[in-house]
């Protein structure tokens, strides 16, 4: 069924057609919500609180064909809220949990297959403020356009530009600063590449 | 393939391996659509206590008494989209007067027996929080919770004397029936809370009844259980006071004997 369909149908209160367009967005806003707050726990929280909004309000929405971004808005926005208040804290009777969960989430296989720049980048990434982070996610990972992005985040395509610009500039120094490193201890991996992008 | 888009596939391809894992849970949505069905009940009701934080607790089974009295409570306040409630200390021992104050800044009136052999079991303190839709916090409150039980033991029933520190204006009578006592005019109401599993599908019966006002549906627990409430709710100089009884359906005559009781501590 059309999207814009499910959206109407959900509209006047069909649960069925509510649960159709969960299917569809459940990948993407779960691993979003994860990758802006590390955290399994507090993800499967906000995306629940995400949809639950979402239904509520989704007759607030002028233009079903936006919902994609309407939605992402409110995710995000909940997941920045929550990012915010917990700073990427657990309490300290949870840590040993949530340090397990960790280990048995990366594999030994997972980090071997990983190259190195991957690793590095993933690193980088977790460092970038929480704004630069999210436009960043958004741009990679859910493959939304600037003007989607402006849309969801709520500021100027040109704001979009430059934060995504500003991204991608520390994560290249870092991927060269790298290299430079690896060179002067004699090794090497190509990150050459990323002079002058 | 040009240098940007080889450094544009690795952020995409790092993002990716990162996203990946994490898994699903196979409830999730069983969870939304119980938080949205419940929602929409609260807000046909209009005036019922709704408790987000305290739902939580009792889906992942740690229904403490003070969540089902919080939930079962029907005699509370409007206005607002929602409110919060998060337990703090607890007293297994009768608390003077200094250590309730202590713990919640004012002294409501309260007694160590009520009329009937229900003696004190403890007392459990809490802060709460009133917020509109937006989420902004309108209203805090302390509030400290007395549980009684007969000398057999409480099989699972509550009887409490819930009080919150707030203003007047807060309470809503709603439907409950206005009863005087001597000079304090007090609100009982009676309501049948029927206790579901989270997958709970709401039979024809079920919503009947629920459009009937017969009945409460409450989502998160194990198992599916029936307890029928009354609740009388008074206020007295900045606190609000509400004797609750889940399961024990004592005579209304017998609460009321209760409210008096308290009410004469001076």
């Amino acid at each position: 069924m059309e999207e814009i369909e499910l959206i109407r149908k959900v509209r006047e209160g069909d649960k069925e057609a509510f649960g159709a367009l969960f299917e569809r967005y459940k990948v993407q806003a779960i691993r979003t919500v994860y990758l802006i707050t590390g955290d399994q726990y507090r993800s499967e929280d906000i995306v629940q609180e995400a949809f639950v909004k979402c239904y509520l309000s989704i007759h607030k929405l002028r233009n079903p064909e936006q919902f994609r971004a309407w939605f992402f808005r409110i995710l995000t926005r909940l997941a920045w809220r929550n990012d915010v208040r917990a700073k990427r804290m657990v309490p300290t009777e949870d840590i040993m949990e949530v340090m397990n969960k960790k280990a048995d989430q990366i594999s030994l296989e997972n980090i071997y297959l990983q190259s190195e720049t991957q690793r590095l980048l993933q690193g980088e990434i977790e460092k970038l403020g929480s704004e630069h982070q999210m436009i960043l996610i958004l741009y990679y990972y859910n493959e939304l356009s600037v003007k989607e992005i402006a849309k969801v985040v709520g500021c100027l395509e040109g704001t979009v530009k430059s934060r995504l610009h500003t991204a991608r500039g520390q994560l290249k120094k870092a991927l060269i600063a790298r290299q430079e490193s690896k060179v002067e201890n004699g090794e090497g991996e190509g990150y050459e590449a990323y002079r002058g992008i | 393939m040009r240098r940007t888009e080889v450094f544009d596939e690795q952020v995409k391809q790092s993002l990716n391996r990162k996203a990946e894992e994490i898994e699903i849970s196979e409830v999730l949505f069983q969870k939304i659509k119980a938080q949205v069905i419940q929602k929409e009940e609260e807000n046909k009701m209009g005036g019922f206590f709704k408790n987000r934080k305290m739902k939580k607790m009792i889906m992942v089974g740690a229904a403490s008494l003070l969540s089902i009295t919080c939930i079962a409570a029907p005699i509370i306040l409007p206005a607002l989209n929602s409110w919060e409630s998060h337990g703090r200390t607890s007293f297994e021992s009768f608390p003077t007067l200094a250590q309730v104050q202590k713990e919640v800044d004012y002294t409501p009136k309260y007694i160590d027996e009520l009329p009937g052999g229900f003696v004190f079991k403890r007392a459990s303190t809490e802060n709460i929080e009133g917020k509109d839709a937006d989420e902004n916090t309108v209203v805090k409150a302390k509030g400290i919770s007395f549980f009684y039980e007969p000398i057999e033991g409480s099989k699972g029933r509550i009887l409490s004397l819930d009080t919150k520190q707030l203003a007047e204006e807060w309470m809503n009578s709603g439907e409950a029936e206005e009863i005087g006592l001597d000079d304090l005019k007090v609100y009982y109401e009676a309501r049948t809370m029927k206790f579901v599993p989270v997958d709970y599908e709401l039979t024809e019966q079920d919503k009947q009844d629920q459009e009937a006002g017969k009945i409460d549906i409450s989502y998160g627990t194990d198992t599916i259980q029936v307890i029928n409430t009354q609740a009388i709710t008074w206020y007295e100089e900045g606190i609000t006071y509400t004797l609750l009884d889940m399961g024990y359906e004592l005579d209304k005559e017998q609460l009321l004997e209760m409210v008096e009781a308290v009410y004469a501590v001076e």
